[in-house]
């Protein structure tokens, strides 16, 4: 499991170990009921405070990405496909908003951005 | 407390080295000497040796540093009791032998109860005023507090010597038979001692 | 169970009482206590090992009471106190001797081993060690007899940069046992950032503050601009702020900090300071 923590940047250290454990599951780079390391060695490895491992996790059970087994440890949950289906969908509509903002800039309207669309879709 | 006393073994031959070679070096010199005051200088050394550890360790910072160590406050004090006998009666002990082997005894006139006697009394009744003070308020205030209980002591035995005497008394036909009260007392004043060390030291903010 | 449990802590002395001071350091954790010199970090130590007695609330020690039986409780304590009172003429070897006489589980080996990792003679007296040394020999006792809480009042200043970074790294990987605890007391707030799970700020006798230290660095942020944007802000919400010739910065909430301004995170020192004066 790959993790960079970046103490310079505003967002909250928990947060980045989130969506980076969140990103991978997703990715399929940790596979199902593969264990994820325990809250303390994660801790120590990565230098932090074991409480905010501890908030990581917990968020990442909330949201059903991974489960704990008590006495053994935590795990990654089945690759939900529910889930896994609105991540993307927010990726699309984030993509789609990107475009939406750059268009006016090309002189590109509403359905001129259809018609290339369409073309990308026939290649 | 075996810890305790290794470490008071340990900065007796370091740091009080002096003492302990006098204290042996006066009772060699008993040997030939056949004066009594050969006896009471080692058991009088001996007595005053805890009192001058404690300063030592004080120095150091070592009180406080054992306070966050397991012993009880009760422990550290009587270690220190303990230690106090080990010295004297040691010195006694090794008094008694050499005295008795090489004759000097016999030239003092003195019998081995007599050496016992002298020591109880020399070696460790000035302990038992000065440790309850060291635990009390440390070794620097200690001596100021030490000087002026003697001079309490002294001055109530002057006083209560002189009323006696004054109203006529007495000393006791049979003397002898009181001999027995040299060896008590010491010791009572001994367990008073450490009961109040323990008091003090037990109450005191390090 | 925690490892330290404090209520309502309360010492007056002459010039300077601390007052009511609460905080819980879990089972597990570090808890940095933080505070200038004065502050009451080594009233509050002396305290908890029951050097001195408080004039009102409880401390409880490994889910024990300080006043029951303090002296077993002890045997699982490691207390390294800014002066290490070792007596001036023992050397390393005759330290080792006593408290493996004294400490149940004392462990010869592994005091051994920090003796060699921590350079010290073993034959040269306490009294020519170096004040650097003299903390090593400390924090070495206090780790080789299977401690499950260890107590540092300033262990770390007087150290080399080098030397203090490797001791922290010692300290730090102590805690990788759940069942393992440090409180640790310092001015140095570079070395409690580090290590620290929780932060408690003491002024003056009060406790100002106990948190989480991630999450109290994370709510408060730097943004920086010119004299005009500062002014800008509401002045209640400031915490404390600068100007230069160059420009100006405040430090705030993050959720205080005007939209589209730069904020950047602070570290606890800067915060801390930014604390003290905002109460003077």
């Amino acid at each position: 499991m790959n993790i960079l923590i970046d103490n310079r940047s505003g967002t909250p250290i928990y947060d980045q170990i989130y969506t980076q454990v969140k990103q991978q599951i997703i990715s399929g780079e940790l596979t199902e009921d593969e264990a994820l390391p325990s809250i303390r060695s994660l801790a120590k490895d990565l230098r932090i405070s074991v409480i905010t491992t501890k908030r990581a996790y917990e968020e990442l059970e909330r949201d059903g990405f991974i489960y704990t087994v008590a006495g053994k440890g935590s795990f990654v949950a089945a690759r939900n496909l529910e889930l896994l289906r609105e991540e993307n969908l927010r990726k699309i509509e984030a993509l789609m908003q990107e475009i939406l903002r750059l268009a006016p800039a090309c002189g590109l309207d509403i359905n001129a951005l259809s018609e290339m669309l369409r073309l990308l879709n026939e290649e | 407390m075996s810890g305790l006393l290794l470490k008071d073994f340990y900065i007796l031959m370091k740091d009080c080295r002096m003492n302990v070679v006098l204290a042996l070096a006066f009772s060699l010199f008993g040997v030939f000497n056949g004066n009594p005051f050969w006896v009471v200088w080692p058991v009088l050394m001996c007595g005053l040796l805890p009192g001058s550890i404690m300063g030592i360790e004080e120095q150091s910072g070592w009180m406080t540093y054992a306070d966050t160590m397991p012993w009880s406050r009760k422990t550290v004090v009587t270690a220190k009791y303990v230690f106090l006998l080990l010295l004297v009666l040691g010195v006694t002990v090794l008094l008694a032998v050499i005295y008795t082997l090489s004759g000097a005894l016999v030239k003092m006139d003195m019998t081995v109860s007599d050496l016992l006697a002298i020591s109880l009394i020399i070696g460790i009744l000035p302990a038992c005023i000065m440790l309850p003070v060291n635990f009390k308020v440390g070794t620097v205030k200690g001596r100021l507090w030490y000087f002026a209980a003697i001079a309490v002591a002294a001055g109530i035995g002057g006083l209560a010597g002189a009323l006696l005497i004054d109203k006529g008394a007495e000393l006791p036909q049979n003397v002898g038979d009181f001999y027995w009260l040299v060896f008590v007392l010491p010791v009572a004043v001994l367990a008073i001692s450490w009961v109040l060390a323990v008091k003090f030291y037990e109450k005191r903010e390090l | 169970m925690n490892a330290i449990e404090i209520h309502g802590l309360t010492k007056h002395y002459d010039g300077f009482s601390l007052e009511n001071v609460s905080f819980t350091l879990p089972m597990g954790c570090i808890l940095g206590l933080a505070g200038e010199n004065g502050a009451g970090k080594s009233t509050t130590i002396r305290c908890i090992l029951n050097a001195v007695r408080p004039d009102a609330g409880d401390i409880h020690v490994l889910g024990k009471s300080n006043q029951t039986d303090f002296a077993r409780t002890k045997e699982d304590i490691g207390v390294v106190l800014d002066n290490v009172g070792f007596p001036n003429g023992l050397t390393t070897q005759q330290v080792g001797k006593v408290m493996s006489k004294t400490y149940k589980n004392w462990n010869a080996d592994r005091f051994e081993q920090y003796r060699k990792r921590f350079d010290l003679p073993e034959k040269k007296c306490f009294r020519d060690f170096s004040r650097g040394m003299k903390m090593k020999l400390g924090i070495a006792v206090a780790m080789s007899h299977d401690p499950k809480l260890l107590i540092l009042d300033e262990a770390t200043s007087g150290l080399d940069p080098v030397i203090r970074d490797e001791v922290v790294e010692l300290f730090y990987e102590f805690t990788r046992d759940e069942q393992h605890s440090i409180l640790i007391s310092s001015h140095i707030l570079s070395d409690l950032e580090k290590l620290c799970d929780y932060i408690a700020f003491l002024q003056k006798g009060k406790l100002l503050l106990c948190e989480e230290k991630d999450e109290l660095l994370s709510r408060y942020c730097l943004v920086q601009g010119t004299p005009e944007d500062i002014y800008a802000i509401d002045k209640s919400k400031i915490l404390s702020e600068k100007h230069t010739a160059y420009g100006a910065s405040a430090i705030l909430r993050r959720e205080d900090a005007p939209k589209g301004m730069q904020t950047s995170p602070i570290g606890m020192e800067e915060l801390f300071i930014a604390m003290v004066k905002g109460e003077h």
